[in-house]
């Protein structure tokens, strides 16, 4: 449809980013983060922070080069088409599956927290059903429904810890460096691997009006992701200490059933970090659909990509029902970041900078 | 879009033969006569002039639509009784006879020439004087309009408090006349058409030059342009056939029945098309913040209507949550309230015998039921219907054990809060999205809620008026800080420096000068 002339500006992507990449990984981070590194938990993640930064910058040097190309054509012209096309459809394949994990934790944590007898099946169905709407509606749309939610989550987020904050107890931070660096070093991988989705700067970036400014993008989404990250590592920590926030599954959502405010209306409030995680991870899904869905007619070469919104539903509905339980899932989720997140997040951007400089330097000695 | 382009295909030029003039004047008079054969309220007048009573004269007029007086005073006399003076018989002036009575003859102040038949025909439809003569090749238009019109009144959709009392009617002119009177600038252009095959409805596009988006009037114009309908009855025909999204239950082009309204919003930089014949003007394009604004915000002070501005809001919220949540709660998550409330929630829906959800919907349905009464039934009983359905069914209801007190508390509630958005469509659409809320909540709960109102969000980030969109300034590429000085508050008029910059319009400077502060003697001081 010609009704949204699909230009963002780097700003807008910027808060697509940074809604997409909080919307999952902020659920495990702490209990994660806590596992490898213990009280050093915050050093890991800044450490993460700065390589997911490095990544996105390298990212951005990729895009500058092709301004306006999608993902297919840039890929094509430094890979040459056929290897072009199998990486955007490995790359689709990627960004399907991770919808159908994402939807599922989301299917997972509803069914735990909200509605209890609720078949996980319709939760999903639903889920899926609404942000294919959301998906169908373009990049535009998508744009302009992160710029408006993303204050709001950040807001809420931002009211609901307040009351915590008397709570913590620094103290489960010192001393710090108890963690040895080698340990610290190994546990890196882990924040690197939270930042999944980023990765998206390489397919949305031809939408963008001015493809030079990227790298604001990706300084302003990784800057405000990993104050989210931090903030929450240090709080869960601090509130819960170290042992007990890696026995809890989803310790996020177990700290704010734990806040009281006083003489209040509502007397459970995790429901309202509900209500701010269903819109982030609402989004993180729909923006991944999307994604999905447009390398899919790429690949295919059709301009419309909203063809493909609907029929991938089923695809990934099934493939959102194969793990047998949360730990599987939890197991699977895991493991899949690691090698799609080092894949698309560092092998890929680098290899594409790597070639297209050579060819460059190829083209530059041709003509000279 | 192909229901756009099956609905303007393109626009056929109108099919009939062109006819002109002739000279002989009896032919003339048996053409307009044969075209206007079944209409027996057209009056032919004829009558001869000059000395010698040699010449022919005719006049056509719609009885009712012209005016007769001036007819009388300004046509007939001076041409029967004056001109004899004159020797129009005389040879020499017999070629010249048009110019004699241009110049000398006729003491109307608006008159014009036609060639053709039809042209002419179309003149004495929409109430002008025709007045054919022997030995002419056109045919002359005296502007008679003069039709039983009602004055102006206050407009009783939107009330203010502070502000002009006056509202438009159903005379286009007279509501051209009203806008002209608030922007005394050379530069408001109002340009006419004529719409419909065989309504000819005027339709008048109004803007000012410098001000306006260029990009929208131009999609105004293409969009009526490409208009060919049989009868325009209200300016809601026209909204219908050129909003961009006819699938969305929101308004995307506001109306308005008030001239200053209309003024302002031509000052925004927005195109206003008036409809003959409705005293609702649509305002193009429309954005969320035009819809939830009065035109008191800018009359009273800051504060107020910034604070006023923010219940608008919370009650939009309201009215399209508080069932939704209602049933949410009761149904799926009772311990979110706080134990003593849920217990109390709990007793009062003891002996209701319907879910939360059917009984929230026999109260809502009930409620609409009284507001669509309560706008059909004449004033007097209206009221007797408001007591009658709100006070006794309510009472009762409950009495009865059908539907819970709280229940009756939220249903007032959301009634009390659909209506104070100041416009009305864009209340309506809120009224039915509040139901398919309602349904979600009874399914899903607080996530069916969520998640309708996340789509309900992408829908409205999707829609665009006249390629602004919706939510302008909340989401728009387009917005700067400046534009948010007039949004969910408003800042004081002295910091509005700035026209609303999503509108990209060209000359964007509102206020150049502050007032001159009270100063203090400090300052001028310092000025020293």
């Amino acid at each position: 449809m010609n009704r949204n002339n699909d230009v963002i500006l780097s700003s807008q992507l910027a808060a697509i980013l940074a809604i997409t990449v909080v919307g999952v990984g902020i659920l495990t981070l702490p209990k994660d983060v806590t596992e490898k590194a213990g009280p050093d938990g915050w050093i890991l993640v800044l450490a993460g922070s700065f390589l997911a930064l490095l990544a996105g910058l390298v990212m951005y040097m990729v895009v500058k080069k092709f301004p306006g190309k999608t993902f297919v054509q840039l890929s094509s012209t430094i890979l040459g088409k056929p290897l072009g096309l199998l990486l955007s459809a490995v790359f689709f394949v990627y960004l399907t599956i991770l919808t159908a994990y994402e939807v599922r934790a989301f299917g997972e944590i509803t069914k735990q927290y909200l509605l209890f007898n609720t078949p996980l099946e319709v939760l999903i169905v639903t889920m899926l059903l609404g942000t294919a709407y959301t998906a169908r509606s373009g990049i535009e749309p998508i744009a302009r429904l992160s710029e408006i939610l993303f204050p709001i989550v950040t807001l809420t987020a931002i009211l609901i810890v307040l009351p915590i904050i008397p709570e913590v107890d620094l103290t489960h931070f010192l001393p710090v460096f108890r963690t040895p660096v080698s340990q610290l070093i190994k546990g890196v991988p882990t924040v690197f691997f939270s930042f999944i989705g980023i990765e998206l700067i390489l397919v949305f970036a031809g939408f963008v009006d001015r493809p030079q400014n990227i790298h604001q993008t990706v300084y302003l989404s990784v800057g405000l992701i990993t104050f989210f990250y931090i903030s929450i590592v240090v709080i869960t920590v601090a509130r819960f200490g170290l042992t007990e926030t890696t026995h809890i599954i989803w310790p996020v959502l177990e700290i704010f059933k734990t806040v009281q405010f006083p003489g209040t209306f509502i007397e459970n409030i995790e429901v309202f970090i509900m209500f701010i995680w269903i819109i982030s991870i609402y989004m993180t899904t729909a923006v991944v659909y999307y994604g999905a869905s447009l390398l899919l007619s790429e690949v295919i070469g059709s301009k419309e990509y909203n063809y493909f919104v609907l029929p991938l539903l089923p695809i990934v509905y099934f493939i959102a029902l194969v793990p047998d339980n949360v730990a599987q899932l939890g197991d699977w989720m895991g493991q899949y970041a690691n090698y799609g997140g080092t894949f698309f997040m560092a092998v890929v951007p680098l290899l594409m900078l790597f070639l297209s400089q050579l060819r460059k330097n190829k083209e530059a000695k041709k003509s000279g | 879009m192909d229901f756009f382009k099956e609905l303007f295909s393109k626009k056929k030029n109108n099919p009939r033969e062109k006819i002109p003039v002739k000279k002989d004047y009896h032919e003339n008079l048996d053409r307009i006569k044969e075209i206007l054969a079944g209409t027996d309220d057209v009056v032919y007048r004829e009558f001869k002039v000059g000395k010698q009573q040699k010449m022919h004269f005719a006049t056509i007029f719609i009885d009712g639509l012209a005016d007769k007086d001036l007819l009388n005073e300004s046509v007939l006399k001076s041409l029967m009784l004056l001109s004899r003076m004159a020797e129009l018989d005389l040879h020499s002036l017999r070629e010249k006879v048009y110019e004699v009575i241009r110049d000398a003859a006729l003491s109307v102040s608006d008159m014009r020439e036609v060639e053709e038949i039809n042209e002419a025909v179309d003149n004495i439809l929409s109430g002008e004087t025709l007045l054919i003569f022997d030995n002419w090749e056109k045919i002359v238009v005296i502007a008679t309009k003069k039709w039983p019109s009602r004055g102006v009144t206050e407009p009783s959709t939107e009330t203010v408090i502070r502000g002009a009392q006056e509202g438009f009617t159903e005379t286009m002119r007279m509501n051209t006349a009203l806008i002209r009177r608030r922007i005394r600038d050379p530069k408001l252009c109002i340009k006419q058409m004529q719409i419909g095959r065989r309504s000819k409805t005027d339709v008048a596009v109004i803007y000012i030059e410098e001000i306006v988006n260029k990009a929208v009037l131009k999609m105004v114009k293409e969009r009526l342009d490409y208009i060919d309908i049989d009868n325009i009855m209200e300016s809601g025909y026209i909204e219908q056939l050129i909003e961009d999204e006819w699938r969305s239950p929101f308004p995307q082009i506001q109306h308005s029945q008030r001239p200053d309204v209309v003024a302002a919003a031509l000052y925004e930089g927005r195109v206003v098309i008036l409809v003959d014949n409705t005293p609702f003007a649509l305002i193009a394009p429309a954005t969320i913040t035009a819809l939830l604004q009065s035109p008191e915000d800018y009359y009273e002070r800051f504060f107020i209507a910034s604070a006023i501005r923010l219940l608008r809001y919370f009650s939009l919220g309201t009215a399209l949550l508080l069932p939704a949540i209602y049933i949410a709660i009761t149904s799926y998550h009772p311990g979110m309230l706080p134990t003593s409330l849920a217990l109390y929630v709990a007793g009062s829906r003891n002996n209701v015998p319907f879910p939360a959800f059917i009984e929230a919907f026999i109260m809502e349905g009930a409620i609409e039921l009284l507001r669509e009464a309560g706008i059909r039934l004449p004033a007097p009983i209206g009221a007797t219907i408001g007591i009658v359905g709100g006070l006794v069914l309510g009472q009762a209801a409950v009495e009865a054990g059908i539907v819970s007190p709280l229940m009756v508390i939220v249903v007032a509630l959301t009634a009390m809060a659909a209506y104070s958005t100041p416009s009305y469509s864009f209340a309506i659409a809120f009224r039915l999205l509040r139901f398919m809320l309602m349904a979600a909540a009874a399914f899903l709960g607080l996530y069916g809620v969520m998640l309708a109102l996340l789509m309900i969000l992408t829908h409205l980030c999707n829609l665009k008026s006249f390629g602004v969109p919706y939510l302008s300034p909340y989401a728009a590429s387009s917005t700067t800080f400046n534009d948010f000085k007039d949004s969910f508050i408003k800042v004081s008029l002295r910091f509005m420096q700035k026209r609303p910059q999503y509108l990209h319009r060209e000359d964007s400077t509102r206020l150049k000068k502050n007032p001159i502060e009270p100063a203090g003697e400090e300052d001028e001081d310092e000025q020293k």
